[in-house]
């Protein structure tokens, strides 16, 4: 005791590291010493296969998760962009995220199911698990989700909520998922167009949680000529660059000459934050070379 | 038995610039695992123990003390047979007519031949009654100790010091229900013993409706499967803690009750749980400002309380201060806060309106009972508003127009001021 000195000390009150919690704040004065590790996730596979997740500059915690996974001719990327409005979001697009690659880990390692089969089931896992997490909580914490299957020159999308998919080549971009969103509903529709440029057109439609309407993926399968890129991101991006043309634009200044994929992912993210960072921000990149699937090694 | 317990917080985290009060409240609910409670002897460390204490001074005397005793002998067949009781009678002296014992046929039997034959007699000092139950009490340390405190008059004039000390003595060893019944009885002096035991006060219009009273008060007694548990709280060097109050299902201030477990740590009673039971905490901290940009926990909640010979934690929560300078953030007042900041008002409104009714400021009596009007209808509190309507015509409960009501029935006003302290939950949407 007498006089010894602890070996770090909080910044402002001198109370000692060790006694900063779990979640980084001081045991002293309580200030957050240590942003948790969620804050920015950076996950490479391969130089044409990473993605990164970021808290952006308004929220104050991600509550985006994303994975990515391979098996021999077969990639896969989950994104869930867990909903702020509920409570632990980030609970829910971590279980999401986990319970859907764990399935499509084993289906594709097994090739058992059609891909469109394997999918599904996997999104429906998904929506298992954040449903599971609702029922020992209070209020449902909820999250969207869209998952992709890239196996040679096909690729499997399923999705529920608006985080999106595009392919890139070059001829443009083409967003594969279409948002679940008040905009894109029937009623919006029928409301005109006055209607959907109403302040809630963004509200979400469907989504995953012990609370959601369904768990039915929408799911989309496309045959692709080789060589070009898939992105999977959540709103926090592409709220900056609705368009696909805005989009296409983007992925092009961001895809540099001999940029890896996490490169390009890191770029995306950087812009949002750039534009203001207002929502989390997930940018998940996988480059189809023009002979067959992502190049290894870069 | 409750085995855990979860908690919800609910604030706005974000302050503005030069801030420095945070306010939370914190849901907690008891879990259960399924698990059954092991079954011990009421007395040998664990089980229960509760103490039927009733005023048989000279002033219960006639149907006042006839149905006390029947209400008495309903709640002592209706004993579960592994519980431990025991039965204090009052006036000026304390008689344990029956002390602590398991409630097997023949101890019933016992108690109720004995409570027949009581009669009405003596004055009203409360102190002594308690002490006796704390006497009680002593028996049986581990066990979960309630009790349920009847009586129709004030206590002795020269009991208000040892009423006081006695109370010193019996907070923290056992939880008790106090009831008046009639209108003789003063609702400060009983809401007091309550608040001070963690116990409900209540008015009973009627004798004959001690019995369903008392039947109600065992029930939730015989709920409550964790005992003695404290609500821990965690604060930053150099923090104040305002305030912290249940605020659901009652107000019940607890900010002078605490224990210093160490300099930073708080222990507040919340006494003994049901499952599924569920209460709202209000945390008030004043915290050092911080920078825009800075992150400080301004509190962290715990739930302490003993499984076995082990104490557990559960349920941690944090409160936090985020210094912004976006007003949109910072300009949001939580819901969950706002609606116990209002119940806390109506509460404060009907103490200090019937206060100023009673020495004749009709003015301000007015004024606050119309207020208290306006928030209950607000937030939906029906069942006070109703009691509210005893006491004052509403001209128009949205602007709080009142007039004070000429004529208002004792019962009435004395229902007004021991509920005020009810409060409603917030509906989910």
């Amino acid at each position: 005791m007498g006089g010894s000195v602890p070996a770090a000390a909080c910044c402002t009150c001198g109370a000692p590291l060790s006694e900063m919690d779990s979640e980084g704040f001081c045991g002293g004065c309580g200030r957050r010493l240590k942003r948790p590790d969620s804050d920015h996730i950076e996950v490479e596979l391969l130089s044409d296969f990473a993605g990164v997740s970021d808290r952006g500059l308004r929220h104050n915690r991600n509550e985006d998760r994303f994975a990515i996974t391979q098996s021999s001719d077969a990639f896969a990327i989950v994104v869930c962009d867990g909903v702020s409005m509920s409570p632990d979001a980030d609970e829910a697009a971590q279980a999401a995220v986990q319970a859907t690659v764990e399935t499509l880990n084993e289906g594709l390692a097994k090739l058992e199911k059609s891909t469109t089969d394997l999918l599904r089931a996997a999104i429906r896992n998904g929506s298992q698990a954040v449903t599971e997490l609702g029922k020992r909580k209070s209020e449902s914490p909820s999250t969207t989700l869209v998952a992709a299957i890239l196996r040679q020159n096909r690729v499997t999308v399923g999705w529920i909520g608006d985080s999106r998919a595009y392919w890139l080549n070059g001829s443009g971009a083409v967003q594969l998922t279409r948002d679940h969103s008040w905009e894109n509903s029937a009623a919006a529709q029928q409301a005109g167009a006055e209607a959907q440029r109403a302040a809630n057109s963004h509200a979400l439609m469907r989504w995953v949680g012990a609370d959601a309407p369904d768990f039915e993926p929408e799911i989309l399968e496309k045959e692709l000529r080789p060589g070009g890129l898939l992105l999977l991101c959540s709103d926090g991006l592409w709220n900056y660059a609705p368009n696909s043309e805005d989009m296409a634009a983007l992925i092009a200044s961001a895809s540099k000459p001999g940029a890896t994929a996490l490169a390009v992912s890191r770029e995306l993210v950087e812009f949002a934050r750039a534009k203001g960072g207002h929502d989390n921000i997930t940018a998940v990149v996988l480059r189809h070379s023009a002979s067959e699937g992502p190049a290894n090694g870069g | 038995m409750v085995d855990s317990f979860k908690a919800e917080v609910f604030q706005n985290q974000y302050l503005p610039k030069g801030a420095e009060e945070v306010h939370a409240i914190m849901t907690v609910t008891a879990m259960s695992s399924g698990a059954t409670q092991d079954v011990r002897a009421p007395l040998a460390g664990g089980g229960r123990l509760f103490g039927i204490i009733c005023d048989i001074s000279g002033s219960m005397e006639g149907e006042k003390l006839v149905s006390a005793k029947g209400a008495m002998i309903q709640l002592i067949h209706l004993l579960p047979e592994d519980c431990a009781f025991f039965v204090v009678l009052g006036e000026a002296e304390a008689h344990t007519v029956c002390p602590t014992e398991v409630a097997t046929q023949e101890a019933k039997v016992r108690a109720i031949t004995r409570i027949r034959d009581v009669k009405a007699s003596g004055a009203t000092v409360i102190s002594k009654w308690l002490m006796a139950a704390l006497d009680q009490f002593r028996y049986a340390p581990n066990a979960l100790r309630q009790a349920v405190l009847l009586t129709d008059g004030q206590n002795d004039k020269n009991d208000v010091k040892p009423l006081q000390e006695a109370l010193k003595k019996c907070e923290g060893v056992f939880q008790c229900d106090c009831r008046g019944v009639g209108t003789d009885w003063k609702v400060d002096e009983l809401r007091r013993i309550a608040n001070t035991l963690l116990g409900t006060t209540d008015i009973v219009m009627k004798p004959e409706q001690i019995k369903s009273d008392f039947e109600a008060i065992l029930g939730k007694a015989m709920s409550k499967t964790a005992g003695d548990v404290m609500l821990r709280l965690w604060t930053p060097v150099g923090a104040d803690i305002l305030f912290c109050k249940e605020v659901s299902p009652q107000i019940l201030d607890l900010s002078n009750r605490f224990r210093q477990v160490k300099p930073q740590v708080r222990e507040y009673p919340t006494g003994a749980w049901a499952k599924n039971e569920v209460r709202d905490f209000h945390f008030a901290i004043r915290v050092k400002p911080g920078d825009v940009g800075d992150e400080v926990l301004a509190g962290r909640a715990s739930l302490v309380y003993t499984v076995g010979d082990t104490e557990e934690k559960a349920a941690e929560a944090r409160i936090l201060a985020i210094w912004t300078d976006d007003e949109a953030k910072s300009a949001k007042i939580d819901n969950v806060v706002a609606h116990y900041t209002g119940q806390s008002e109506l509460a404060e409104s009907i103490r200090q309106g019937l206060e100023a009714r009673s020495r004749g400021d009709m003015e301000q009596a007015t004024a606050l009972l119309g207020k208290a009007v306006q928030v209950a209808h607000q937030t939906g509190n029906d069942a006070t508003e109703k009691l509210l309507r005893n006491v004052v015509e509403v001209q128009d409960a949205e602007a709080g127009t009142v007039r004070l009501k000429a004529q208002v029935a004792k019962e009435d006003e004395m229902a007004l001021d021991t509920r005020s302290t009810k409060t409603t939950r917030l509906p989910k949407n």
